[in-house]
């Protein structure tokens, strides 16, 4: 069976760099393992980039070295497009290229930590569509409550859909 | 070690820092398996003081409040 595909907003990515042990490490373990697919963009990388090697982030991760370590692994472990679909969706314009992603890829979740603006665009169901496709936008915690409830070689996402 | 002060003394490289810096670099551009970097940075990783939720949550605010500013600048 195809591995499911996800989009991991930047957040996630920092979180597990700074606790790799929590829900966002967790995340990467199943990208790393291959258990998902992750689809990102150079555009998203850059931003993972500036931000990992923050003074305030570099702060928690001791050195810069760690930094570029993390963004290495998730670069390495993600498959990059070149999104030719541009979507308007998000109050914060740096989101709209997660959601390019997620249409370019036909992923089915997008993953973020993002309270403000991405996990608001949700309904109640915590789905989102961008023209016809429709996708689940989730925390880390959430996501791997559906991994763990469904068994993750037999989880289907129509079955949260 | 010892190879280590050799390549330095031979003029390999301008001092063991810089070699250090060098093979991390290499590690990093050339290891074939991010599982086995990602378990190694784990490792790495298992000593350090983990941040509450709050702290984090703060954190990556402030962040992205730094790298908005660098791209309107």
């Amino acid at each position: 069976m195809e591995a499911r595909k996800v989009v991991l907003d930047t957040n996630v990515v920092i979180t597990a760099a700074i606790n790799p042990f929590g829900s966002s490490g967790k995340v990467m373990d199943l990208v790393v393992e291959r258990k998902v697919v992750s689809y990102t963009s150079e555009a998203i990388l850059e931003e993972l980039r500036f931000k990992l090697t923050s003074e305030k982030v570099l702060r928690y991760l001791e050195s810069r070295v760690y930094a570029l370590w993390v963004y290495r692994v998730f670069r390495a472990s993600s498959i990059i497009v070149n999104p030719t679909e541009r979507f308007d969706v998000s109050p914060d314009p740096d989101d709209n290229k997660l959601f390019d992603v997620v249409y370019s890829s036909g992923a089915d979740f997008l993953i973020s930590l993002d309270k403000k603006h991405v996990l608001r665009l949700r309904d109640e169901g915590r789905k989102f569509t961008l023209n016809e496709h429709e996708f689940l936008i989730l925390t880390p915690a959430e996501f791997l409550n559906v991994v763990e409830s469904k068994g993750v070689k037999t989880w289907m996402c129509n079955a949260f859909l | 070690m010892r190879e280590i002060d050799e390549l330095v003394e031979s003029g390999e490289f301008s001092s063991r820092s810089e070699l250090i810096k060098e093979a991390v670099r290499f590690f990093l551009l050339h290891y074939e398996s991010p599982k086995e970097l990602w378990e190694t940075y784990k490792l790495l990783a298992r000593e350090r003081r983990t941040p509450s939720k709050e702290e984090v949550e703060k954190l990556l605010e402030e962040v992205d409040e730094e790298w908005k500013r660098a791209r309107s600048s």
